[in-house]
């Protein structure tokens, strides 16, 4: 068994009509189109998000065709293909537990001053005297936000070490970041796997990964996607975008929908026609 | 497949000096005093498991730790004498709560595999092993590899084995040293059965967790506990390579052994490892020559596929064993058990005139050293064991083994695999201790936080979106 995903059969191939029309440039062009026209007020959320991350790009200033999206940092020099099975390094003590330095990612309540020194994170304090129990609105419940952080911690650290790991680790790293990170903190360092040098699982991952995260940016670099090399990357890159432009129905109009033909009128002849024309 | 999952089911003895007219525990008062320590530590209450991932419980008059899912022979490694230096640490404390229970003497663990009456316990190995290959069925895929694994496994013992004082089940068979403990257990090449029947190729409980989709759990119940890290390296890595060969098909030319079982018997109880094993075409080859044969395979694998840094430290480690193995044994001292015991006993022989070959050895008042040193090797205190007396006098004061510093057991001891299932179950074990929330964890594969139910199938996911949207906001993912 190899880690390379098997590419998609031509005969499961779906229609046109149900990928989003003949041509999916045309109709992200046409989306695009209708999106220059009807320009979103960027939320509260959006704009404190942009003026707290200067990593982040204003997400409605970029062009959708003809270049990189910006705010995604090139990608670091990642390896071949070859050297990437034969560099990685299972259970190496650094990676056992290391607190990562992931300022981003550390809750705002804590502060140098008042976090208590935890060696190897979330685990590091076992042996210590137990903490005296936090305020917890539902006794039933294990809700620890900090343990979260340390979570989601783990899972960029991972990614950002990517040298130390095998491909599968950095799939199942962008698998998870995709599902519960943010388009507007971790979408450059997904994006740094979509880099062709990377082997075709793991820029699979990303491509999948940015179509969860979402995001203006996110869909630029999915449409610069569409043009990729890579027939299986061209296809999951459509499918992330179908997934990302369809789900919120009362943004984005389907671009599915509207390429399918409106329902044909009863025939009046009834279905005697269509009897005679099937074989 | 190129990675898989590893772990290995350790089981200690444990035993109670009481001191003059107090009564004695029983072995389950034991293993509870010690998991109430371990509970204390980075467990909790009613749950056997604990914040590293592992499980601990009694299991018929021993204490068992089943170690985290790992993903590598190196990181298995680790945690298995992460898991010693645990039960040392906690060693005092269990002490102490069987003094306030009313027992006084001195509580002893070893990690050995047999004592005094005959009985043997074990250290199983589990690797994730896929359950056929694409020209072969299970049922074909598992003759096959029978057929390849076998006389590695009857032959292996010159790399990983623990070394023992003492022939047959109670030594009724001669007072001598031999490489294994459970060698003398084993009586059948293939078994399903873990107690009567014991084979060196065990085909039970195939379809516990970690044989999600089209995996299986390959349980092997022949190995001995290692004190060296090196040696569980060895031993767990080696069968790890071996098993990448099966899978890609990769194996030949392996000789077939006439017995098995007696072709294991007598290599351990061959110090030399000089011994000519039978083979099914009339030839005859020693137990390193088996070995070699295996190790050029793996080589020839090597050159043509990809493979690991750990897997080419493995490769290097493994020729260069049975390079020592063959020229200069006393190399390995420090690293394979076997040869660090014995030369500690020939020594104690030698010094008091006297060799394994000395007519009537058993009836020497030599033989209760021999035995108590035996025993003490395997005592996890390292104040006390003889294994880590001889490894600190070799690397410094501090030493807990060849291959690991003392900071990575340490943290091994809290701290879960970061890339395994078992990453998830410490991080909400560990949750749940610092927030007085409710966990239980069901089962390898299941946890419950807060009554929510997440199951957790992969053993290679080491993020859980369930487990994270719990402990950020207290629901579930969508």
């Amino acid at each position: 068994m190899t880690d390379r995903p098997t590419p998609p059969n031509p005969e499961d191939t779906p229609p046109e009509s149900q990928r989003g029309g003949a041509d999916p440039m045309e109709w992200l062009a046409s989306l695009a189109r209708r999106r220059s026209q009807t320009p979103a007020e960027p939320s509260a959320e959006e704009q404190s998000a942009e003026s707290a991350s200067p990593e982040t790009v204003p997400l409605r200033q970029t062009s959708i065709f003809g270049r990189a999206p910006r705010g995604i940092p090139s990608p670091p020099s990642p390896p071949s293909s070859a050297s990437s099975a034969a560099t990685y390094r299972f259970g190496s003590p650094a990676s056992l537990g290391a607190r990562p330095p992931m300022g981003a990612s550390s809750p705002a309540s804590e502060t140098p001053e008042n976090t208590p020194p935890r060696p190897f994170g979330l685990f590091g304090g076992l042996f210590g005297q137990r903490p005296a129990p936090r305020p917890n609105t539902d006794s039933q419940n294990v809700q620890d936000q900090d343990a979260a952080a340390e979570m989601l911690a783990h899972l960029t650290q991972t990614l950002q070490n990517y040298e130390q790991h095998s491909p599968a680790i950095v799939r199942h790293a962008l698998s998870g970041l995709g599902k519960v990170g943010r388009a507007d903190e971790h979408l450059g360092l997904v994006a740094h796997f979509l880099d062709s040098a990377w082997e075709q699982s793991v820029r699979l991952a990303a491509v999948s990964a940015l179509g969860n995260l979402g995001g203006e940016t996110a869909i630029d670099t999915l449409i610069g996607l569409l043009n990729d090399a890579d027939i299986v990357i061209r296809w999951e890159a459509q499918e992330a975008l179908d997934k990302l432009l369809t789900a919120p129905e009362d943004q984005v109009e389907p671009p599915v929908r509207k390429a399918e033909a409106p329902p044909a009128a009863p025939h009046p002849e009834g279905d005697a026609r269509a009897d005679a024309t099937s074989f | 497949m190129r990675e898989r999952i590893f772990s290995l089911e350790t089981e200690y003895g444990v035993s109670f000096l009481s001191e003059k007219g107090t009564s004695d525990p029983t072995k389950e008062t034991l293993v509870s005093a010690l998991r109430h320590a371990l509970t204390e530590a980075i467990g909790l209450n009613e749950s056997m498991y604990i914040a590293n991932g592992a499980k601990f419980y009694h299991d018929v008059g021993h204490a068992e730790w089943a170690h985290p899912e790992c993903r590598s022979a190196r990181e298995i490694a680790l945690y298995d004498k992460a898991a010693d230096a645990l039960m040392a640490l906690l060693l005092p404390s269990a002490q102490e709560s069987l003094r306030v229970d009313g027992f006084r003497g001195r509580f002893l663990i070893v990690k050995n595999n047999v004592d005094v009456h005959g009985n043997t316990y074990g250290c199983h190995e589990n690797y994730m092993a896929e359950r056929e290959t694409a020209w072969l069925d299970h049922e074909d895929y598992l003759r096959l590899s029978i057929r390849y694994l076998v006389p590695f496994l009857a032959t292996r013992l010159i790399l990983c084995a623990p070394g023992r004082v003492g022939l047959g089940r109670r030594g009724e068979q001669g007072f001598a040293f031999q490489l294994g403990q459970r060698a003398d257990f084993m009586n059948a090449v293939v078994s399903r059965d873990t107690r009567d029947m014991r084979g060196l190729f065990n085909l039970g409980r195939e379809n516990e967790p970690f044989s999600e989709g089209g995996y299986r759990r390959l349980h092997l119940i022949l190995g001995d506990a290692c004190m060296s890290g090196y040696g569980t390296f060895l031993k767990v890595g080696t069968f790890g390579l071996l098993l990448r060969l099966l899978e890609d098909l990769e194996i030949g030319a392996i000789p077939h052994l006439k017995d098995p079982v007696r072709a294991m018997h007598a290599v351990s109880r061959d110090p030399s490892c000089t011994a000519l094993l039978p083979l099914y075409d009339g030839r005859q080859m020693t137990a390193i020559d088996v070995q070699r044969l295996y190790l050029e395979q793996v080589l020839r694998y090597a050159e043509r596929y990809p493979t690991s840094e750990e897997e080419r430290e493995l490769i290097g480690l493994w020729s260069e064993t049975l390079d020592a193995l063959q020229n200069a044994p006393s190399r390995l001292f420090g690293k394979i058990d076997w040869i660090t015991k014995k030369s500690v006993l020939d020594r104690l022989l030698t010094s008091n005139g006297l060799s394994w070959d000395t007519p009537d050895l058993d009836k020497h008042p030599i033989r209760y050293k021999l035995q108590e040193l035996d025993i003490q090797y395997h005592n996890v205190d390292p104040t006390q064991s003889l294994f880590y007396k001889l490894l600190r006098s070799q690397q410094g004061a501090d030493a807990l083994d060849t291959l690991w510093d003392v900071e990575s057991v340490r943290i091994a001891q809290a701290a879960p695999p970061p890339y395994t299932r078992a990453r998830v179950r410490g991080e909400v074990i560990a949750s749940a201790r610092r927030t007085s929330g409710r966990v239980e964890v069901k089962n390898w594969n299941e946890v419950r936080v807060g009554g929510q139910r997440v199951e957790l199938h992969d053993p290679f996911a080491f993020f859980s979106p369930d487990t994270y949207a719990l402990l950020n906001d207290g629901k579930l993912s969508s």
